[in-house]
């Protein structure tokens, strides 16, 4: 799986900018690609319910610059509180830091979902060698099992927001 | 009675068309033109036209045929320019031809010709789009081209002109998808009367039927299959961009905000604000940051607006034409502001390294056009209201005209039409075509009325 996800972001880092993706590949989707488990969702991190349920330019309303990706669903909870886990890599280019704070909007750009970067990626180090921190690798939940959404960083102090990618599923 | 029906039956008198003075005249009047913006001021659209006859067409958002004929200009080795050339060449040509063949008299023929030259300097929306490599322009020439080949053909009773402007009418529609509108009364015209007269043969009608629906299909087909590999195009889906601003007008019409979420990407919005970001002219203008509106955005990823407009515009009829309607008077030239857009004046930046040979020229001639468009007496409606009267007057006074006549008026009132719904904004050279046929029209019709009844020029 590991293997799999390194290979894929080591092809995606080719292109910086996110982008819509459409489906995601058969490797990536929920069900075999995905864990699932029957543990309930884990709590969003403590800053995130002042945002969750507000528009996304109505929480943030600077725009930042990053790249980064959206890469996959990391996990499907189907506990008592379903939901799933989305994990990507994010990179403040104007800070040079990895976008601290992730943001998962729906298509009608409600805030339903936050996480945290801190996770090792080497292979985006290794592919873009310009990027220095080796803890871009995001994760973040939501409520949602199913559906589209978007994954924005966090940036400018807390006051902006930059695109890291698109999901379906 | 049977007089009136007998002038129906055999047709307007046609002159010569003197192809080689309409040709001379044409050279004298689209070197200005040439001279002012060479090689031909070009907007995003014709340069994306232009390098897609480098790249191979990608896009069906914007009709190959424009492609194709950079194609076969840089093919001749003649580059962007060649298609600038050909299209004011062709423009003037074309209505050279017409008013040899309708004027009373080489005298007024020539008046009138010089007429529509000047009439590009009265009117500065017309000098503006002229200088352009836009393919509204080249439509125009196309459509012009058409009226000649087919006023040559009735005046020579000559099946092979007659299919040559079956020919251009065809081009003319595969550059622009709702050029057929300017053609809506000619084409019944050239079914029933190929030869401007009910007594032509059946030959001539079969031969003017089928070759319109030769060269009318295969302008459909050019923009579904592009050449030379005929593989299918993408559907174009740039109309996104009309709801979106539609969405926008029936807001501000309604007091409801019925944008999708994307457009403030969650940031709430009110009615006023929305008010004070709608502007009929274009979308961008309305989407352009403004003090106290929240950051607009474009970006569809859901592709909302679509399913937005299908979902509330059928509801709101009276809105939707209000937004319409405001746009349409901008392409007119009727609201206070006066014209949006009479040219584009540059070429933009460009790998090609195209720039405008004389920019201090262009620049002056830029510069005449934006101060002008605007003034009360030179406006694009005033085209219309004049070739209204003139053209029912000498349709009145000259019955054996009247069918061509009221063809040629009911085909620049109906290019309006499509315009109306489907424009994407007000620019002034959407209705460049139409602006043109009523300058025509004008002075066609004139001589029509200056001309003693059964006069005909050999």
């Amino acid at each position: 799986m590991l293997a799999a996800l390194a290979g894929l972001s080591l092809a995606l880092s080719a292109c910086d900018e996110p982008k819509p993706r459409g489906e995601a590949p058969a490797e990536l989707a929920p069900g075999p690609g995905a864990a699932r488990t029957s543990e309930p969702l884990p709590p969003l991190p403590a800053w995130a319910p002042e945002v969750m349920g507000k528009g996304l330019r109505e929480a943030f309303t600077e725009t930042g610059e990053c790249v980064g990706n959206t890469d996959a669903v990391g996990a499907r909870y189907e506990g008592a509180q379903p939901g799933v886990k989305i994990i990507g890599w994010g990179w403040d280019k104007a800070e040079k830091t990895a976008v601290e704070r992730i943001v998962l909007v729906d298509a009608d750009f409600r805030i339903v979902g936050a996480g945290e970067t801190g996770l090792p990626r080497p292979d985006v180090t290794r592919a873009q060698p310009d990027i220095t921190s080796p803890t871009t690798g995001w994760q973040a939940f939501t409520s949602r099992t199913a559906g589209p959404l978007d994954a924005y960083g966090v940036t400018s102090g807390g006051r902006g927001v930059c695109p890291l990618g698109h999901i379906e599923f | 009675m049977k007089r009136l029906w007998e002038r129906l039956r055999d047709g307007p008198p046609l002159a010569a068309p003197r192809w080689l003075q309409a040709g001379a005249y044409a050279a004298l009047a689209a070197a200005p033109i040439c001279l002012l913006s060479w090689p031909g001021f070009m907007s995003f659209d014709s340069l994306l036209a232009y390098e897609q006859a480098f790249t191979g067409v990608q896009t069906a958002g914007w009709p190959p045929m424009h492609t194709y004929l950079f194609w076969i200009s840089k093919s001749l080795g003649a580059g962007a320019w060649g298609v600038f050339v050909a299209q004011t060449v062709l423009l003037f040509l074309g209505a050279g031809v017409v008013l040899n063949m309708l004027a009373p008299g080489r005298r007024l023929a020539l008046l009138g010709q010089a007429g529509f030259a000047l009439g590009f300097v009265y009117f500065p929306v017309l000098l503006g789009a002229a200088m352009v490599q836009w393919r509204d322009v080249t439509t125009a020439s196309f459509g012009l081209l058409a009226l000649a080949l087919w006023l040559a053909a009735a005046r020579a009773r000559s099946i092979p002109l007659l299919v040559g402007a079956a020919a251009a009418i065809g081009c003319a529609a595969a550059l622009r998808y709702n050029a057929l509108a300017l053609f809506a009364l000619v084409i019944p015209l050239m079914v029933a009367a190929p030869f401007l007269t009910l007594r032509a043969p059946l030959a001539a009608r079969l031969a003017g039927a089928a070759s319109l629906v030769l060269f009318i299909g295969l302008a459909g087909a050019s923009t579904v299959w592009r050449l030379p590999d005929l593989q299918r195009l993408p559907k174009p889906s740039n109309f996104a961009t009309a709801q979106l601003h539609d969405l926008f007008g029936v807001s501000v019409c309604t007091g409801r905000d019925l944008l999708p979420a994307a457009v403030t990407q969650g940031a709430p919005i009110t009615v006023e604000q929305i008010r004070r970001a709608y502007d009929p002219r274009h979308l961008n203008i309305t989407m352009a940051p403004k003090p106290g509106v929240p950051r607009l955005y474009e970006q569809d990823t859901y592709r909302a607006t679509p399913r937005r407009w299908r979902e509330t515009i059928p509801d709101e009829p009276g809105c939707y034409l209000w937004h319409r309607t405001q746009i349409a008077l901008v392409q007119l030239g009727l609201p206070p502001a006066g014209v949006f857009y009479p040219t584009h004046g540059t070429i933009d930046p460009n790998r090609f390294g195209l720039e405008v040979a004389r920019p201090g020229l262009a620049a002056a001639a830029v510069a005449y056009v934006e101060r002008n468009a605007g003034e009360a007496w030179r406006r694009p409606f005033l085209l219309y209201l004049a070739a209204a009267v003139i053209g029912l007057a000498a349709a009145f006074r000259r019955p054996e005209a009247a069918p061509l006549l009221l063809a040629l008026l009911g085909g620049a009132f109906a290019y309006l039409a499509p315009l109306y719904v489907a424009a994407p904004a007000g620019d002034a050279r959407y209705i460049f075509p139409s602006n043109v046929l009523c300058l025509l029209l004008i002075l066609a019709g004139a001589g029509l009325l200056l001309r003693r009844p059964g006069e005909v020029r050999p």
